[in-house]
């Protein structure tokens, strides 16, 4: 009996607007600190739709050059609906790479969305990020 | 984006232990009692003592996974593994699952997030790259597969 072979499907596109970064700066742990909030946004996919209602990135530009991020996004989906999406990632020169879990109330059409995890994408440039299922 | 192979880990588990948090939540903790890994760029063991899984289980058996433990490669290098994953699937499958029988690996969705902090050198490049994992549940220890995302 062998373990499934994993795959990614791109499931959901998201189209963040960001506010004006907080600048921590650099810090006595290393690297510099940083907090985008998200200002509004869409999300789309797999016959849900909704809106980023509040969230944000916490960035950690370490010293090897890469930006960790911490992310945190808040979906109201058009049927009432809200889910927090989250996780952590890297964003390496234009290319920033997040793995995402997301949580919804339990009674919620939503909820399925917590039974799986996710890969997302987002070139620099580009007005979409591309979330992908782990299948 | 796509998946390419990294490594398998099988792990044998060490005595669990359980919290019982809330009516029907548990939070588990699974030792580590032995572990190797092999892939393609490296191969290696686990660190005796270094950590261990620590499940959260819902009502219906459901559950998020956090895990922490060392590395060591055969080279000497120690690598810090840290992961979030998710186990869904049906109630009987679970039931099985923590009776510690036999369990058909297709019958569950088992995927884990991990996150290496490793050495500037060879491995160093862990340090920037997301990966996908995939669980596998026997009764005396688990084989776990990663993929990197590239």
């Amino acid at each position: 009996m062998e373990a499934p072979t994993p795959d990614l499907l791109p499931a959901f596109t998201m189209r963040i607007e960001r506010a004006a970064p907080i600048v921590v700066g650099a810090i006595a742990t290393g690297g510099a600190r940083h907090h985008v909030p998200v200002a509004s946004g869409t999300f789309e996919g797999e016959g849900l739709a909704g809106n980023l209602v509040g969230g944000g990135e916490t960035l950690l530009e370490r010293a090897d050059g890469v930006t960790v991020i911490e992310a945190s996004y808040y979906i109201a989906f058009t049927d009432g609906a809200v889910a927090r999406c989250f996780g952590t990632g890297y964003r390496t020169g234009a290319l920033t790479r997040l793995s995402l879990l997301f949580e919804a109330a339990e009674e919620s059409s939503v909820a399925p969305l917590a039974t799986r995890a996710f890969i997302a994408e987002q070139q620099e440039g580009s007005p979409t990020m591309t979330i992908c299922r782990i299948v | 984006m796509q998946l390419e192979f990294a490594l398998e880990m099988r792990i044998s588990l060490g005595p669990r232990v359980h919290i019982d948090l809330a009516p029907g939540y548990t939070r588990g903790a699974v030792l580590i009692e032995d572990g190797t890994f092999t892939g393609p760029s490296l191969s290696g063991r686990v660190v005796r003592g270094s950590g261990g899984d620590f499940p959260m289980v819902r009502p219906d058996g459901s559950g998020r996974f956090e895990s922490q433990y060392l590395l060591e490669t055969d080279d000497g290098a120690h690598i810090l593994k840290r992961s979030t994953g998710v186990r869904h699937a049906p109630p009987d499958v679970v039931r099985a699952l923590l009776a510690g029988e036999q369990v058909d690996p297709q019958s569950y969705y088992m995927r884990m997030m991990p996150r290496f902090e490793a050495p500037q050198g060879p491995y160093d490049w862990m340090n920037r790259t997301l990966f996908v994992g995939v669980g596998q549940r026997n009764p005396t220890g688990s084989i776990f597969r990663f993929w990197k995302v590239v």
